[in-house]
């Protein structure tokens, strides 16, 4: 491990310097990733080579929790739902700055009343422009 | 904590607080009919687009005015003279693509007011970064800035070019931004945890590998939005696709603002270890790249897309000079070079688009006689391809020599010998539409619809702006000095 570190060490040009600089920690690091990762490759390759394999239709079947399957799960849905996932993100938005400000809308003082004023305009307003435009309505 | 504002602060955020309520305003002004008549020019959108931009504008003015009260918004926020210039060229760039989207769009039967809305809304987020000083609100305006473009690169969603683009440069952007993140969060944690520029100037964390590491890739962030060369990908089919009004406001404002942003970044953090020599060879590679593919171009719109790319390049020049030791008053052609650059590529996209309006032409061959049919419109696209090229009596020619005479006079003979190189190089195809359009006779099938006075105003103004820095640039020069000692202090 010494060597390596020092190896490393001697490479003086830029990226190299890392191990340098950063500390020699790195390489136990390094070598932790690296046993981790060789030792995920070396089991799966083991389950893989020496596993036994016996197929049948039932086992290579979708698993729906028991349930015999209906059809295929992969067929396009329709587009509104994303636009109402957005939606929900948006106001999801709303209520995470609304809540930490509810706790401490009285320190904040008036600024802070004006400045999540402005927010909420913002957002009112978009929410009077998608109800007009129609994106609220499914059909 | 009692929460105060200044007014100082109220003043700072004023323009991109205009720019957001003249965006809501559009949209609503439209709302009840914007089904219907997508085929009307729809003027009261491009008044209330003008009405904003010029408040914007005059808000400029009023702010930094008074005594400067120290910090904005605990260091996020400058009112300095540099990032007014900034959110200077994004307004007015803002101001003239407004004025030009409503003929335009409405020729393709697609005018609503989302257009000109996310024009006010990237523009006051445009203005936002130019004048950020910390990292978190540099990454917010950048965004929000982006999410605005990229509607706008896709906003012929029907069509499968613009589809391409809109995809290829939203995929693409979302990743770059997680490099810009990655790397402030770098820069962060090699200066101990400052996110203002000047606490990270003042830290002792600039020899720190970590910092480098950080800045090389908020730069990697940066070059996508300008479109510098490993990641200008995007920039031709991104142009070909969008509106020709989007790629003119792209060209100019998304790269002004983002160069204004980097400039400050780079100036004031000194960009670490062998920054200076990565950012040379990425713009040597950006100006001889950009103009060898312009140069086999037939769509005016993929030229001026690799063109904007070299642009690019020029551009990046004076920022090396200014990394590596005492050149960083060299810094100051950016703001000039930026204006000569809005100016021209305006007039250039107002052509584009009066000639795009009922078909969309944009092939090299499609110009063929129009100074015949259309002189003042092909004497305004010669005076932008002429200021494109550097040629003297020109805006785009001062802000050469500056960028060139300084990097001669710093010693960085080989990147001004590039610059020159690729400025020859481009005379040939900045040239071949003047040919066309001068010498060549016009085609029968050349029906032009009038250019309807928003595009006329555009092209005159900018045109004649183009001419007007290029022979009395003194002004405009000292200005953009004096900008940037404000920030080196």
């Amino acid at each position: 491990m010494l060597q390596l570190s020092a190896f490393l060490a001697k490479e003086s040009s830029w990226p190299w310097t890392i191990a340098n600089t950063v500390d020699t920690d790195l390489i136990s690091l390094l070598t932790f990733a690296a046993v981790t990762v060789i030792v995920g490759v070396v089991l799966l390759l083991l389950s893989e080579l020496l596993g036994p394999r016996r197929r049948d239709p039932q086992k290579d079947s979708v698993y729906e929790c028991g349930v015999p399957l209906l059809d295929d799960a992969r067929e396009p849905f329709t587009v509104k739902f994303y636009l109402v996932a957005i939606l929900f993100i948006l106001f999801d938005i709303e209520t995470v700055f609304l809540l930490p400000y509810a706790v401490v809308y009285k320190q904040l003082g008036i600024v802070g009343l004006i400045e999540m004023g402005a927010f909420l305009f913002v957002l009112t307003g978009g929410l009077i422009y998608l109800w007009t435009r129609g994106a609220l309505e499914w059909d | 904590m009692e929460l105060t504002i200044s007014g100082a602060e109220i003043l700072a955020i004023l323009p991109a607080a205009i720019l957001v309520v003249t965006g809501l305003v559009q949209l609503f002004a439209d709302l009840g009919r914007s089904a219907e008549d997508k085929h009307s020019e729809k003027t009261h959108l491009a008044m209330i687009g003008v009405t904003g931009f010029l408040l914007a504008f005059a808000a400029l003015f009023v702010q930094g005015s008074g005594a400067s009260a120290g910090e904005l918004y605990a260091g996020a926020m400058t009112d300095d003279l540099f990032g007014r210039m900034g959110a200077g060229v994004v307004i007015m760039t803002g101001l003239f693509s407004t004025l030009m989207a409503g003929s335009y769009l409405a020729s393709r039967g697609s005018n609503s007011a989302e257009f000109t809305a996310l024009i006010s809304f990237g523009a006051g987020s445009m203005a936002l970064l130019c004048q950020a000083t910390n990292l978190i609100s540099i990454f917010v305006a950048i965004e929000t800035l982006s999410l605005a473009v990229y509607v706008m690169a896709g906003y012929f969603k029907d069509e499968r070019a613009a589809s391409e683009g809109a995809f290829k440069y939203f995929v693409l952007g979302a990743f770059s931004s997680g490099f810009l993140l990655l790397g402030m969060a770098f820069i962060y944690g090699a200066t101990g945890g400052s996110v203002a520029l000047t606490d990270i100037a003042a830290s002792n964390g600039q020899q720190d590998t970590l910092f480098s590491v950080g800045t090389l890739l908020v730069l990697i962030g940066f070059a996508f939005k300008v479109g510098a060369v490993p990641f200008h990908s995007w920039v031709p089919d991104v142009y070909q696709g969008a509106p020709v009004v989007a790629v003119g406001w792209m060209a100019v404002a998304v790269k002004a603002s983002s160069l204004f942003c980097l400039c400050r970044f780079l100036l004031f953090t000194g960009g670490g270890n062998d920054l200076a020599q990565l950012l040379a060879a990425i713009s040597v590679v950006t100006i001889l790249l950009g103009n060898l593919a312009a140069l086999n171009q037939q769509s005016l719109k993929r030229m001026m897309a690799y063109s904007g790319i070299a642009h690019t390049g020029y551009l990046l020049i004076p920022l090396v000079v200014a990394l590596s030791g005492d050149g960083s008053s060299s810094a100051a052609s950016i703001p000039f070079y930026m204006f000569a650059y809005a100016a021209t590529t305006l007039a250039a996209f107002g052509v584009l688009a009066a000639i795009s309006v009922g078909s969309d032409r944009d092939q090299v061959h499609d110009l063929d006689g129009l100074a015949k049919n259309r002189p003042l419109l092909a004497l305004g696209f010669t005076v932008a391809l002429l200021s494109l090229a550097g040629i003297p009596l020109t805006a785009g020619f001062i802000g050469k020599l500056l960028i060139l005479s300084n990097a001669i006079q710093q010693g960085f003979l080989l990147l001004a010998l590039v610059g020159i190189i690729g400025s020859l190089i481009s005379v040939y195809y900045y040239l071949r539409p003047v040919v066309s359009m001068w010498f060549r006779e016009p085609k029968s099938s050349f029906e032009l619809v009038p250019a309807s006075w928003g595009i006329t105003f555009t092209v005159a103004l900018c045109g004649f702006a183009t001419i007007c820095f290029g022979l009395f640039p003194d002004w405009l020069i000292d200005l953009s000095k004096r900008s940037v000692e404000a920030i080196l202090g």
